[in-house]
């Protein structure tokens, strides 16, 4: 079992290796030039205006995503805390939906709505499509935290005269501050890579997946490997950062 | 002399009926977003399902013609199964490659539990394109796979048997999707506490009945949800078999997207997806009350 | 009686910690054995050793004078009772019951016949479809035990299975466990950091301390005639005096203590001018009306009411040093107060002497 887990990890990280390697040496007729190592394609990259235009897209629909889903999803999981109302278990059920269903469902379902209403796709639609598909992930986490609270940290807070935004902003907020930075760093990682829903709600802009998807058809560039790589990089410290944050607040609990 | 009792009174109404309106308000925008956003949308396209598209315009009256249409064509149907097969497929393969990893790093790992799940969790989050991409260059006949076997001897002209078909298709989104089965599989493994496995052996179990009586039962909820994600994920993918697949890369979601795109024919694929809509909703469902039912 | 169960100088260490130190004892068939030790101690270890979750780094454990060192879990004839019930989650309480038959390929028939017999000696025949989840902690205690009986074990090893239940619980699952204990005549090896919960139990009791077995023996002897200082002060209260022999007689010594002289009735291997300790319980000293030739005067410090007893700390006329008397509170003709001077007598024939130790 040890070894099929080896393997596995090894398959899993084969694409990922072969696109690091391939911005750093040429290939000819399938075989590897192997004096042909350079740092060129990346230095090269700042040329590239397309890549760097989408880029800059996908950060702008990342960092957007990240404020409306964290701002909503908290709206929700701190609803869903504390009401008694028999329809949050409905609300949670719509919230789950766009992520569990195929992604292909919530990208087209929007497509038609927007269509429906004349809003005119961008990527502010994209933005929209990606909070709704994080959204479930984005609430599930800060519930979690919001559940570990004893209530009578609250309540004591307000014993103590505290106003419901001063309870808010220094007992609450404090409290909770890791499981947001969490939620916000997943949302914003998931809605770099999301190609799906984005394919259908993207107009005449690109992100970086949309673009990658486009360039396929011809080939990949040495430049287009060398993007993936930065992004790579990118994304594995943000999971490897959501991971010291959750490993380091799980610390903190026990001791 | 003024009273002001009545007045003070008064003034509580209202402050009690502001706050009351006011706590209402946030609870009303709430639900108005969450359903314009997703129900409102859902609704929506569903109710395309039953238009008809006339050139390049779209018929807003009621018709079932999207739903003959899929009936009586009988590509949709055997489509619709063989992309259900696939999915199927991808599944199993999944299952078997991922649940003896879940159980190896619940069980055994020991302290690099964490680091080995992780380093099989950040793959999931690495761009989906170049992966296919890659596993495109991966399988193809110039492609490393070949190279390798042909290195050591076991074919001597390069097998095509990897891209282009059905198979680059499950390979490719087995390496995609094999972390979503191994992810909350080995969370409900990890949850099993070690002494109900002791009672097992104290009551007289040999390793492999402890398994099959005890730890595999109490992680099946776990590998339940991960199938049904990997499933309905397989099952709903336009992209992998568009890229690997070739000609037989026509899967279900393939038809659902190219009447978006070029077929432009929205309410056909509104109809088309309302059917995938409803095999997941149910699936859903059905997975929701057998892990809610193994909860209590 | 005979035994069945021995272990011979078990030690066990994790690293360079040692949790057993050369540990010897044996467990007599339908005994009520109960392992005492604060927690930490490495009473669990013993048990988990005994069931075969860990095995001993040096000595032997015998059973029926086979060594089982190397038996593996499965094939030996104990079954534990943990601590937090481990119940399956997964099946009810007839299929957790019934468990350990099923695994041995019992008849069906034959299975629901032994659970439903044993769901009854348990007094949880009605529950048998129910869920481990939806039992109180109680009820789910009695299954664990019903599944470790219903296998017919030579021993039940109970690991602190009461830790978990509040106070009220507490007291009728120890009435219970001692019923069932005398009903399916199998020896019960139980820990626990209780001592109350220890001598209403057991018949025996080992109490471990610092990884070695402090003193084994029945409830009686250990309160009674405790070896060290340790189990004196271990069981209830014990007041300790330092003494030194200034007279010997046929069947008693003389002492000076901080108290005055005493007269202690033990006929004992010391000579003149030896130390020693003597060790006496609060209740083994009376308070007398008058002075008597074998009593000492003492000053109130202060009383501590207990309901239908009450404590006296006294102290000595002569130096800081005090001493617990317990005193039946309903004697109101003494309505004692503090600074008052008392004249009490030490039932000296009831005290232990320990040797030449520090009062610590």
């Amino acid at each position: 079992m040890a070894i099929l887990t080896g393997l596995i990890v090894a398959a899993l990280y084969t694409p990922i290796f072969l696109t690091i390697f391939y911005s750093f040496y040429k290939t000819r007729k399938g075989k590897v030039d192997w004096t042909s190592f350079s740092y060129e394609p990346y230095t090269k990259l700042i040329f590239e205006k397309q890549i760097l235009e989408s880029l800059m897209n996908s950060i702008y629909v990342g960092v957007v995503t990240v404020i409306c889903s964290v701002v909503i999803g908290f709206y929700f999981a701190n609803y869903y805390h504390t009401s008694k109302s028999k329809m949050k278990e409905f609300l949670q059920f719509i919230i789950f939906l766009p992520f569990l269903l195929p992604p292909i469902i919530t990208g087209l379902s929007l497509l038609i709505f927007f269509r429906e209403i004349n809003l005119p796709r961008s990527l502010n639609t994209v933005v929209i499509g990606h909070t709704i598909f994080v959204l479930a992930i984005v609430f599930k986490i800060i519930l979690n935290k919001l559940e570990t609270l004893k209530p009578s940290l609250m309540e004591s807070a307000y014993d103590l005269g505290a106003s419901k935004f001063q309870a808010f902003w220094y007992v609450l907020l404090p409290n909770i501050k890791l499981s947001l930075i969490i939620a916000g760093l997943l949302a914003f990682t998931i809605s770099l890579d999301e190609t799906l829903i984005t394919l259908f709600l993207i107009g005449n802009d690109t992100t970086w997946p949309i673009k990658l998807w486009a360039k396929m058809r011809v080939g990949f560039s040495k430049q287009v490997n060398a993007s993936v790589t930065l992004i790579l990089i990118l994304t594995s410290f943000l999971v490897l950062l959501i991971a010291s944050i959750i490993s380091r607040s799980e610390k903190k609990i026990t001791y | 002399m003024w009273n002001l009792i009545p007045v003070l009174e008064q003034y509580l109404k209202m402050r009690q009926l502001v706050n009351y309106f006011r706590t209402s308000i946030w609870t009303l925008i709430s639900f108005v977003l969450v359903i314009s956003l997703i129900l409102i949308p859902l609704g929506s396209f569903l109710s395309y399902s039953f238009f008809t598209v006339d050139g390049t315009d779209i018929i807003h009256e009621f018709s079932l013609f999207n739903y003959q249409e899929f009936l009586t064509g009988e590509i949709y149907i055997k489509t619709f199964i063989r992309t259900i097969l696939l999915a199927l497929t991808v599944m199993f393969i999944c299952i078997l490659l991922g649940y003896p990893v879940a159980y190896f790093l619940a069980r055994y790992a020991g302290k690099y539990k964490y680091s080995i799940l992780l380093m099989l969790i950040i793959p999931l989050f690495m761009s989906y394109i170049i992966k296919i991409y890659m596993m495109r260059s991966i399988l193809g006949f110039s492609g490393l796979i070949n190279k390798v076997l042909k290195m050591l001897g076991v074919i001597e002209k390069p097998l095509e048997f990897f891209l282009w078909n059905q198979n680059a298709v499950i390979i490719t989104l087995v390496v995609i999707l094999l972390p979503l089965i191994i992810i909350p599989t080995f969370t409900s493994l990890e949850k099993i506490p070690k002494n109900i496995i002791e009672a097992s052996f104290d009551l007289g179990c040999k390793p492999f009945q402890a398994f099959r009586y005890v730890i595999f039962p109490i992680g099946l909820p776990g590998l339940i949800v991960g199938s049904i994600f990997v499933f309905i994920l397989a099952l709903g993918d336009f992209v992998t078999p568009q890229l690997v697949g070739g000609t037989s890369g026509f899967t279900y979601g393939k038809i659902i997207y190219s009447n978006f795109g070029m077929a432009f024919n929205w309410p056909f694929g509104a109809a088309l997806a309302s059917i995938l809509l409803i095999v997941s909703v149910i699936i859903i469902l059905f997975t929701n009350r057998l892990t809610e039912k193994s909860k209590t | 009686m005979s035994e069945i169960l021995e272990l011979k100088n078990i030690s066990k260490s994790y690293g360079e910690t040692k949790v057993l130190d050369n540990i010897s004892f044996k467990i007599n068939n339908n005994e009520f054995f109960t392992i005492l030790g604060s927690s930490g101690s490495g009473k669990s270890t013993i048990i988990r050793m005994i069931g075969g979750f860990v095995k001993p780094t040096s000595g032997q454990i015998f059973y029926e004078n086979n060594i089982i060192n190397e038996q593996p879990i499965f094939k030996r004839p104990f079954n534990t009772v943990f601590q937090d019930y481990a119940l399956f989650p997964n099946m009810n309480v007839s299929n957790n019951v019934g468990f350990g038959l099923k695994i041995k390929n019992v008849n069906i028939l034959k299975i629901k016949e032994k659970v439903q017999e044993v769901l009854q000696i348990v007094g949880l025949e009605n529950f048998s479809d129910r869920m481990p989840q939806e039992l109180s902690g109680g009820q789910q205690q009695r299954v664990a035990l019903a599944r470790a009986i219903i296998c017919e074990p030579k021993v039940i090893l109970l690991d602190e299975p009461l830790g978990a239940l509040d106070a009220e619980l507490r007291k009728q699952m120890q009435l219970f466990l001692k019923e069932i204990q005398k009903k399916i005549k199998i020896s019960f090896i139980f820990i626990t950091h209780d001592q109350e919960e220890a001598i209403f139990l057991s018949d025996r009791i080992a109490v471990l301390n610092n990884h070695k077995f402090e003193q084994i023996g029945s409830p009686k002897d250990l309160y009674y005639s405790p070896k060290t200082t340790y189990m004196a002060k271990f069981f209830g209260e014990c007041n300790l005096i330092a003494c030194k022999v200034v007279d010997k007689k046929m069947d008693s010594i003389v002492v000076e203590s901080e108290f005055g002289q005493l007269l202690i009735n033990h006929s004992i291997d010391k000579s003149i001018g030896d130390s020693l300790t003597f060790g006496i319980r609060p209740e083994e000293i009376k308070i007398l009306d008058q002075s008597s030739s074998n009593s000492i005067e003492v000053i109130i410090k202060d009383v501590e009411f207990r309901g239908s007893t009450s404590n006296l700390n006294v102290k000595s006329q002569h130096s800081e040093k005090y001493l617990k008397i317990q005193n039946i509170s309903s004697n109101i003709s003494q309505p004692f107060q503090q600074g008052d001077v008392i004249n009490v007598e030490l039932n000296t024939g009831v005290g232990t002497i320990f040797k030449d130790e520090t009062i610590s």
